[in-house]
């Protein structure tokens, strides 16, 4: 008898890797928008087979990050201001509905998951981290509506923002006061006021990226 | 019986076109409830490599249309009132969303553009969810919101729904069939009216709708 569960998918774990490993390069800019990506040139660098980095290359493709560029390659995308605010007008659609869904049942449990995670301060000093609190703070709203849909929807489009991240410095500051906000809307109770504070929320943030933007 | 062509190597990416075959057998129900997907087949089935044949069994399980069966391959999701819930009311969150930002900026020549498509009443007889038109007349709602974003995820939510809604109408009995073309009029005359709150909540309305009627197919099969 095997003692190990036989391994369907090694592949698949080896390109969500490279597809990661590609994002991050995008994010604080090893790789600039404009340049090619190669599928050969990136096995030989990651030192993986041609077939997980191809994978990962057609789904950054699809998901809008990546586009086809001369030879069989890959440009990324530039992010305009238009792409931007599409992107975070989105956020507002799902989790703005998310924060309504979890208002409206308002459970003792929701309340106090919720509670210890949108009233934390968030750290400014690493960037870096203070961007992941962020990010997981955002997920956890959308996580205690207990939709998966909108999980998944809410995934694909931080995936993209988390490519915007080294673009905005000063969100995190703004973060602590809105969350406190939102969480006291739902912890009330009140679905319209949940709705309107994140969505007013990632108003500002949408504000503050488009600002770092047109100075950079 | 032979499901799948064999694919030619000089046309489009092959990957893409497995992806689209697969695609069609499924929101075709040629593929049954439970029958488990194995790479290894589909690819002699259709004459291909593997790789091509996992890069698109991998894609339709991240939109959701497949789940990895126990042990081994993959197998359609099946309609559930918990899966239904979830992507009915993510429909609501995205199409609610565009129906207000439509109502609150879009020009008269925009609002006219989208008019017939609403108050098309060619097919009122066979208008389910199902139909391409109605697939049609919801996408031109999120088109003329003008955001990419918002229609992608558009893309994603309608297939998973319209996926479910199969199975539940044609394997378990079908639905009711609701007034939708009325519907639609509704949702237009509200979008048209510039009052973005009113937009909204005749488009989570209409959606409800649907999802009532998916709920009822799915309950018909439980008591069947």
């Amino acid at each position: 008898m095997s003692r190990f569960a036989r391994i369907d998918h090694p592949q698949r774990r080896l390109a969500d890797e490279v597809h990661q490993r590609i994002l991050d390069a995008i994010a604080d800019g090893t790789i600039r928008s404009g340049e090619q990506l190669v599928q050969d040139a990136l096995a030989d660098e990651m030192t993986v087979s041609r077939t997980p980095v191809r994978e990962a290359l057609l789904r950054l493709e699809r998901e809008g990050i990546l586009e086809p560029g001369p030879k069989r390659g890959f440009l990324v995308v530039e992010y305009t201001v238009e792409r931007v605010r599409d992107v975070y007008q989105a956020r507002q659609a799902v989790e703005g509905f998310a924060s309504r869904l979890v208002a409206d049942q308002a459970s003792d449990e929701a309340v106090a998951t919720l509670d210890p995670i949108l009233t934390a301060h968030i750290a400014t000093a690493d960037l870096e981290r203070a961007f992941n609190e962020d990010r997981l703070a955002h997920r956890a709203v959308v996580a205690t509506s207990g939709n998966t849909a909108l999980v998944q929807l809410f995934d694909s489009l931080w995936e993209k923002v988390t490519l915007l991240r080294n673009r905005a410095d000063s969100w995190a500051s703004l973060s602590d006061h809105d969350h406190a906000e939102l969480f006291d809307a739902i912890a009330a109770g009140d679905p319209d006021r949940a709705e309107a504070s994140m969505v007013a929320h990632i108003g500002r943030s949408l504000d503050k990226q488009i600002a770092a933007m047109r100075r950079s | 019986m032979v499901r799948f062509t064999r694919i030619g190597q000089q046309t489009r990416r092959l990957a893409d076109q497995v992806y689209e075959q697969l695609h069609r057998a499924i929101l075709q129900r040629e593929i049954e409830p439970g029958e488990r997907l194995i790479q290894e087949t589909l690819a002699e089935e259709m004459m291909v490599s593997r790789t091509p044949v996992r890069e698109a069994l991998l894609r339709l399980e991240r939109e959701g249309l497949l789940e990895p069966a126990p042990r081994r391959g993959f197998h359609v999701v099946e309609s559930t009132r918990e899966g239904a819930l979830d992507v009915y009311e993510a429909r609501q969150a995205v199409e609610g969303f565009a129906a207000r930002l439509v109502a609150e900026r879009a020009t008269d020549d925009e609002l006219e553009r989208l008019r017939p498509v609403l108050e098309n009443v060619i097919q009122v007889e066979s208008l389910t969810d199902t139909t391409e038109e109605n697939r049609v007349a919801h996408r031109a709602v999120m088109s003329a919101s003008g955001n990419d974003a918002l229609v992608e995820m558009f893309d994603l939510l309608w297939e998973r729904a319209m996926m479910l809604r199969i199975q539940s109408d044609v394997w378990f009995g079908g639905g009711e069939r609701g007034d939708r073309t009325h519907s639609h009029a509704e949702v237009f005359a509200a979008i048209a009216s510039g009052d973005g709150d009113r937009a909204e909540m005749a488009m989570v309305d209409h959606i409800r709708q649907g999802l009532d009627q998916h709920l009822a197919a799915l309950e018909k099969r439980r008591n069947a």
